[in-house]
């Protein structure tokens, strides 16, 4: 089911408070922006694929991701907040690849229940840098 | 009821023209230059290039997933891109995909299509 819409709440002031604290390394803090029963979805079959059940797990999530993409050149290239959720679509690219290469496009997908995110859904797209897809298979 | 323009008026445009069967003036709404990227793990995986390579493949792509139930999750939009989420439902397993159209003066310049988890990774269309 879709997540519920959220009513008379600022959905990008959450944001903004959500980015802040994981642009900060402060997990704990984006991790309280999750329901306790939040779903994360993660794509393809690689270390990391799979759907988690609740906070924690998606605590290890993140800190897992951070460690992939610790050092990739991470490029916010779209970002849409509506009533029912966030999103965004990042460009990764691995430094030194090839100037003619295609960066890695990846889309999150944050869907509100309230005024915590109940819904994470993460989405591979083309990708040719084998580094990249050894993790985003 | 706020009448869409900018890429969401696009985007509707082609989903109104392939609901009722008409590719011809769904493909008219791709811009000559259009680039379309899949991603790995689909015979389609690549980047397609023009108008007719790209209808081409969104075609062959629309085969894939046409056995089964293609349902519209969730849907984000910005007057320069539109995001659809879709669930697609196959013999009880769902596999969850999204497609990104970027639109400038009426037409589609950039369609990304990205793979998300998938409960049955072996029924998943963009593994085919």
């Amino acid at each position: 089911m879709p997540a519920e819409k959220a009513t008379e709440f600022d959905v990008e002031a959450f944001y903004q408070s959500y980015w802040r604290a994981l642009g900060s390394g402060d997990d704990a803090g984006a991790l309280a922006h999750y329901h306790e029963d939040v779903i994360v979805r993660l794509p393809g079959d690689g270390p990391f694929a799979g759907e988690l059940l609740n906070r924690e797990a998606a605590l290890l999530a993140i800190e897992q991701l951070h460690k992939v993409i610790h050092g990739f050149e991470v490029t916010l290239i779209e970002r849409w907040t509506e009533s029912h959720g966030f999103a965004l679509v990042l460009d990764e690219r691995v430094p030194g690849a090839p100037a003619d290469r295609d960066p890695f496009r990846r889309l999150h997908v944050y869907q509100l229940r309230g005024e915590k995110i109940a819904e994470v859904n993460v989405f591979a797209g083309h990708c040719c840098d084998p580094e990249v897809t050894s993790w985003w298979r | 009821m706020v009448a869409m323009s900018g890429a969401p008026a696009t985007v509707q445009a082609r989903l109104d023209a392939l609901a009722a069967g008409d590719r011809e003036r769904a493909d008219a709404l791709l811009a000559e230059d259009v680039v379309l990227r899949i991603p790995a793990k689909s015979s389609l995986a690549g980047v397609h290039n023009g108008r007719d390579e790209v209808a081409r493949a969104l075609a062959a792509l629309d085969a894939l997933t046409s056995p089964g139930e293609m349902l519209e999750y969730t849907r984000f939009s910005s007057q320069e891109r539109v995001m659809l989420f879709y669930e697609h439902h196959l013999g009880g397993a769902v596999a969850r995909s999204a497609v990104i159209h970027r639109a400038t003066d009426g037409l589609i310049t950039e369609i990304d299509v990205l793979s998300g988890y998938v409960d049955d990774v072996a029924r998943a269309p963009l593994r085919r």
